[in-house]
């Protein structure tokens, strides 16, 4: 047996939650800037790699889990806030951001997005925004232009946009946040802020993808801070959201709803306990 | 036993799940061989309790602290009886918003160290199966109560049938080893449950319990089952391992799983096919490595005598398994009566297939008879496909609602004893 020694604390900084894996992504890739913001985040945060997890579905953005060091996890397509929510309820001690991208999280994930919004289990969802399918090579997602060419929707799908951030507000999210990879500084500040606010936080990181939208270049001519500072009130902040042409950044809603937290742990009866219920 | 032998196993590198600082503690944890007595529950005591409660009680005594479940007929009386008696034990039980969710969560959970369960019936199952998949690439320890009914799709909700034996063994893609067992009475879905616990975690495994409509909903008077040491712990990582690797490739295939919390051993689980470190791999070495270990700790246990109830001698033998062994029973005491003596083997480990003790256990036997209760035979296609059964073999099966009776098998074996 291995006695539990505990080290010396010694403060964490953004390189060392990096792994040593190199990314599969394309040169280019917003994602490259997502994991150096969520590095700095966890730094800044004094967070430690063993208590940090963080989980993933599939798609380009789901590997993230694997270029950092913290405990991760990389499930099944779109499934990523069903296995974050079982483990962050079953070990509140440790920090859970969940990694995602438009594919995963709003289409076929959409059904939990929903759930974990009004469920608010105290934990951060990062939705790394491309508008396509990157790793089956160019797909339209729900966030896609209905007018996009592909070779799966030629002429484009002729259906309108999901729109997360209104969705996330009108499910119950408690923090709702639109960041741009461009701007990893600004956008380890908005995870910062994510993760310290209790309850379900969602942040849209505006992500490019340079292979199969190489328009999305100029996203960073684009994007502006909002002008409009950070409100509690869900309709100010729907109404806001709703009227965006979707490239203002910034903490457009923080929430104060108490984070859904069952008392793991707390009830201390034997299971031989339970056995005077069956008794005759 | 199953605890000893994991000492052993993990040397010096290696250590239990409750010694790690971080992981709350869970009270009411079941300690290999602890009393379970209390004066109002005696040994003899007697229990009014259905297969659903037993199930529920079951898995609270291998040691489930969490569970996530969405309501589906029959199997949502195991998800109630859990929801308060989790709490009271210092657990926690979840209403996920789908099935896709329960066993995502389960997974979720049981990869931060605390042994999960769902509770479902066929068309949940269904839904579950890529997640089960996922725990058995991953490695992450989960059970799985399908409480059977009649299918396929919505089939007959509120009764019984065994037609989901195809999906608990085959329903997976890829190769991809699971335990599947059945508990065998309304009183055997406690120890049976408690069992495919111990199972899952000692292995790092999914592991599936095939309940049925009948037990799970039948209300019994039932001598309290006997204590049940099955309290198996996973194997983990110590602090600070040196060079941790995940999937190490172990003779037994068990390798160490680190609980977020332990410091130095920060990993990625991963359903994608994976190196020894669990970084993500297409290699044809890698991918045959890693599917053999799977393989092999599931191949390589000693599952022991609780595998099969066996009984009786005689060249006839009947071989069945979950709810039709009561009728079974019952028609072998009235051909014996007849002077017909016939054997039985109810089969409670379904898989991983025990070739060698069924073997054994049909030794010199010239007729078996295969009771199931579905359309298709799909416990004898599955018998088939994983054995050599011995002599004649005929197939004695229907579907639900109608149950097999204990009159129409008592004829059976007459007559085939007397043609």
């Amino acid at each position: 047996m291995t006695t539990a020694t505990a080290r010396p604390t010694v403060p964490i900084s953004a390189r060392d939650f990096k792994s040593d894996y190199n990314p599969i992504w394309c040169p280019g890739c917003g994602d490259y800037s997502v994991v150096l913001s969520f590095t700095r985040a966890f730094a800044s945060l004094g967070l430690r790699p063993e208590n940090t997890a963080v989980v993933s579905g599939i798609g380009c953005s789901s590997r993230i889990p694997a270029y950092l060091t913290s405990y991760g996890f990389h499930g099944v397509h779109g499934r990523s806030l069903a296995a974050a929510a079982g483990l962050k309820l079953a070990r509140p001690d440790l920090t859970v951001v969940v990694a995602s991208g438009d594919g995963d999280g709003y289409s076929i994930g959409g059904n939990h997005f929903m759930h974990a919004c009004r469920r608010n289990v105290d934990m951060t969802y990062v939705v790394m925004d491309n508008h396509v399918y990157g790793m089956t090579k160019g797909q339209p997602s729900p966030t896609t232009e209905p007018d996009w060419n592909s070779k799966l929707s030629p002429g484009g799908t002729g259906v309108r946009t999901f729109h997360p951030l209104v969705i996330a507000l009108a499910a119950g999210a408690n923090f709702v946040a639109r960041a741009f990879s461009g701007d990893p500084s600004g956008t380890a500040n908005v995870l910062v802020e994510a993760i310290k606010t209790p309850g379900f936080s969602f942040v849209e990181i505006l992500s490019p993808c340079v292979t199969f939208r190489p328009e999305q270049r100029e996203w960073k001519n684009a994007v502006r801070p909002a002008p409009v500072g950070t409100t509690n009130d869900p309709a100010r902040a729907a109404r806001y959201i709703m009227t965006d042409d979707g490239f203002n950044l910034g903490i457009l809603y923080r929430g104060e709803r108490a984070p859904y937290q069952p008392p793991m742990g707390r009830g201390s009866k034997q299971p031989a306990d339970l056995e005077k219920g069956f008794a005759i | 036993m199953a605890t000893a032998t994991h000492n052993a196993r993990a040397g010096s590198t290696c250590h239990h799940a409750a010694n790690v600082p971080a992981v709350p503690r869970l009270s009411g944890n079941v300690a290999p061989g602890a009393s379970q007595e209390s004066a109002a529950a005696g040994k003899d005591a007697r229990w009014l309790i259905t297969g659903n409660q037993a199930t529920g009680y079951g898995a609270v005594r291998g040691g489930v602290r969490f569970v996530a479940g969405y309501p589906i007929t029959p199997a949502t009386e195991v998800l109630e009886w859990l929801a308060p008696a989790l709490a009271d034990v210092g657990g926690v039980l979840v209403q996920a918003e789908d099935e896709l969710a329960s066993i995502n969560m389960i997974i979720g959970a049981s990869f931060g160290g605390v042994p999960s369960l769902t509770a479902t019936s066929g068309p949940g199952l269904s839904l579950m199966i890529e997640a089960l998949g996922l725990a058995v690439a991953a490695e992450v320890p989960i059970v799985v109560v399908d409480v059977m009914r009649g299918g396929p799709s919505t089939g007959i909700p509120a009764k019984s049938e065994q037609s989901d034996v195809s999906i608990a063994v085959n329903g997976l893609h890829g190769d991809a080893p699971r335990i599947v067992v059945a508990p065998n009475s309304v009183s055997d879905c406690l120890v049976t449950t408690q069992w495919a616990v111990h199972l899952a975690e000692t292995l790092q495994s999914p592991a599936i319990v095939l309940s049925d409509q009948f037990f799970g909903q039948t209300r019994a008077v039932v001598d309290r089952p006997p204590d049940a040491t099955y309290a198996g712990r996973r194997l983990t990582a110590a602090p600070n391992a040196d060079a941790y690797k995940r999937y190490a490739v172990t003779e037994s295939g068990i390798s160490p799983m680190a609980i977020p919390g332990n410091p130095g051993t920060a990993y990625t689980a991963d359903g994608l096919e994976h190196t020894d470190r669990g970084i993500p791999s297409s290699g044809a070495r890698d991918h045959t490595i890693q599917l053999a270990k799977r393989e092999r700790k599931l191949l390589g246990h000693e599952y022991g005598d609780f595998w099969a109830d066996i009984e009786g001698e005689g060249d006839i033998a009947v071989v069945t398994f979950g709810s039709c062994t009561g009728p079974v029973r019952e028609a072998r005491s009235r051909a014996a009566a007849d002077g017909v003596q016939t054997r039985l083997v109810s089969m409670r480990l379904l898989a991983p297939a025990q070739a060698d003790r069924l073997a054994k256990a049909l030794a010199g036997v010239k007729r078996v008879l295969v009771v199931e209760q579905n359309h298709s035979g799909q416990f004898l296609k599955y018998l088939r496909s994983e054995f050599q059964l011995p002599g004649e073999v005929k197939s004695f099966r229907r579907p639900g609602p109608l149950p097999i009776r204990a009159d129409e098998l008592h004829h059976q074996l007459v007559d085939w004893s007397r043609a």
